[in-house]
């Protein structure tokens, strides 16, 4: 397998993959973690995965910055180039209410993409997104979908949108785990968790799931608010389809 | 029992040695900034070196004992007192029950450890003590400590003589500082002149500095194209170079991914320094170091530490 290796100071390498947001990009990474993990390098202390990198910390005391690297290498030059979808065959039901007060940008993002609010909603919650990797804030899922938005990002930041919004940029949509600033367009919202430290495994759902929106609405939505609160809800798992 | 605030000074929080294994789910390391000084306040107090301990910030809290305790302040120079008598940093003292220790405001560096023999007692979320400020969980419920607040110290017996406990102090007198850095990861996105800018000039600390980042000023760095890449995972003291050119050096509450190249990564055993800078007072400097060298000086830094802490106990 094709991979460069960059070194990050004196503790981190970062192997590279080509640049560019796939699924088959991203299954080489997933597969890599795995590889790496598998092979137990001594002085390996975290591994960092995204779209398209696998950064290794490590101990400069435990081990060599080059010797990490060739290690990495040989296991690199072990592996096929295409190592599939990196899915992982499960997907996770989020409801959604879109638009209102808690989705205010759904509008302007349907206008933007051509289409009417319902068309929009149809138009997302259609597409599964398929989760590429956690990143900026705990439990953050950047996930990508098929659906064809070509949407921007704000040309003005919010400061302040709620956890559980929905937010998009082009056809990425992330669920934000809790209250933060964010450029990206606020679409709608749901009540359900994804991140909770108190629970026995606090992330919801993990690289290579994927989530299929489902457009509920206001009185639905306030039900599963009520029983998330009360610990009673549950998510929908389900096998995904082929 | 441990600890009561009195005043929380203006910044303190508990931090560890920082929240490790976690970061591919978003989550930042976080512990001390400074943690050369994390570890000579734990080694002074016999504590494991990961003991959780107080950081604080610029200007100093002040605490009463309500149980007998060892400790010991390290990092800035804040004048500490214990019952109005000055009591010195780099070396352990003992206190009564109802001694009062007053750090007031920095005179050198930025930030100052107290560690207490035994360690601070608060929940231990996903292996560390360490306060994720920015998403509100870990050290004391999240947050910094407030007037009021009362943490008490794990059991453990103290130290036989804490007098006879003193290090080498370092100083923190001048702000204008030589970090050395190992160019790269985006080596390739920045171009020759990019980089004799940023290895020739010198950047100021600007206020907008904090436990995620130092936002430098100074003379803009040039890039072959642009700023952008694919997010992915970063090093502690990577340094990001964003569109407009100014440098910023990532630390402890960093995000754990980002979209912007990066030029350089603070090495090792000059991330310490980092935490000490001033935000809007401090100046840098950059230095060109390597791989080979920079693993050297953190494996001497660090055989150095584990002989101390087996012969002082």
């Amino acid at each position: 397998m094709k991979a460069e290796f960059l070194i990050a100071g004196d503790s981190a390498i970062s192997i590279e993959l080509d640049q560019e947001i796939s699924l088959a990009v991203n299954a080489k990474i997933g597969a890599l973690e795995q590889a790496v993990l598998a092979r137990n390098i001594p002085g390996v202390t975290e591994l960092i995965p995204s779209y398209r990198a696998l950064m290794v910390c490590y101990d400069p005391c435990e081990i060599w910055g080059e010797d990490l690297i060739r290690i990495c290498r040989e296991i690199t030059d072990s592996m096929e180039e295409d190592l599939g979808t990196g899915k992982t065959g499960r997907t996770f039901e989020i409801p959604v209410l879109y638009g209102g007060e808690l989705g205010m940008d759904l509008h302007e993002v349907a206008e933007h993409e051509g289409m009417e609010e319902e068309e929009l909603i149809r138009v997302h919650s259609s597409y599964p997104a398929h989760v590429y990797m956690f990143g900026f804030l705990p439990g953050m899922g950047y996930m990508g979908s098929k659906n064809g938005f070509t949407v921007p990002r704000k040309k003005s930041p919010r400061t302040r949108v709620e956890g559980g919004s929905v937010v998009v940029w082009k056809d990425q949509s992330i669920i934000l785990p809790n209250t933060t600033p964010t450029g990206w367009q606020v679409i709608g919202h749901t009540p359900v968790v994804i991140f909770d430290l108190k629970k026995e495994t606090p992330f919801l759902f993990q690289p290579g799931d994927e989530i299929r929106f489902v457009p509920v609405d206001e009185k639905t939505h306030a039900e599963i608010a009520e029983q998330v609160k009360a610990g009673t809800y549950r998510c929908r798992v389900f096998p995904s389809a082929e | 029992m441990g600890i009561y605030v009195e005043r929380p000074g203006m910044l303190t929080t508990v931090q560890d040695a920082g929240r490790f294994g976690y970061q591919k789910y978003g989550i930042s390391p976080c512990g001390a900034l400074d943690q050369r000084s994390f570890r000579w306040a734990n080694l002074l107090v016999g504590n494991d070196a990961r003991a959780a301990a107080l950081e604080v910030t610029v200007m100093g809290p002040v605490l009463r004992f309500t149980t007998p305790a060892v400790a010991a302040i390290t990092g800035a120079d804040m004048a500490p007192t214990l019952n109005d008598k000055p009591v010195g940093s780099y070396r352990a003292f003992r206190a009564k029950e109802g001694d009062v220790l007053k750090l007031n405001l920095r005179k050198t560096g930025c930030r100052a450890y107290i560690a207490f023999s035994g360690g601070l007692d608060v929940p231990e979320i996903m292996g560390s003590h360490s306060t994720y400020l920015r998403c509100s969980f870990g050290g004391l419920d999240g947050r910094a400590l407030k007037a009021g607040d009362e943490i008490a110290f794990l059991p453990k017996t103290p130290p036989e003589d804490p007098e006879k406990r003193v290090v080498p102090a370092e100083s923190f007198a001048s702000q204008n500082v030589t970090i050395r850095v190992i160019p790269g990861p985006e080596k390739a996105s920045f171009t020759e002149k990019g980089y004799e800018t940023f290895f020739g000039s010198e950047y100021t600390v600007t206020g907008q500095s904090d436990r995620q980042g130092l936002r430098l000023d100074g003379d803009v760095i040039e890039h072959v194209k642009d700023d952008n890449i694919i997010s992915n995972g970063i090093a502690y003291g990577s340094i990001q170079v964003p569109g407009d050119g100014k440098p910023i050096v990532i630390l402890a509450d960093r995000q754990t991914t980002v979209g912007y190249t990066k030029i350089g990564t603070v090495i090792s055993v000059d991330l310490p320094l980092l935490g000490q800078l001033v935000p809007g007072m401090s100046k840098i400097r950059f230095r060109k170091a390597e791989l080979y060298e920079a693993q050297k000086l953190y494996r001497e830094q660090e055989m150095a530490f584990r002989f101390l802490e087996r012969i002082m106990g």
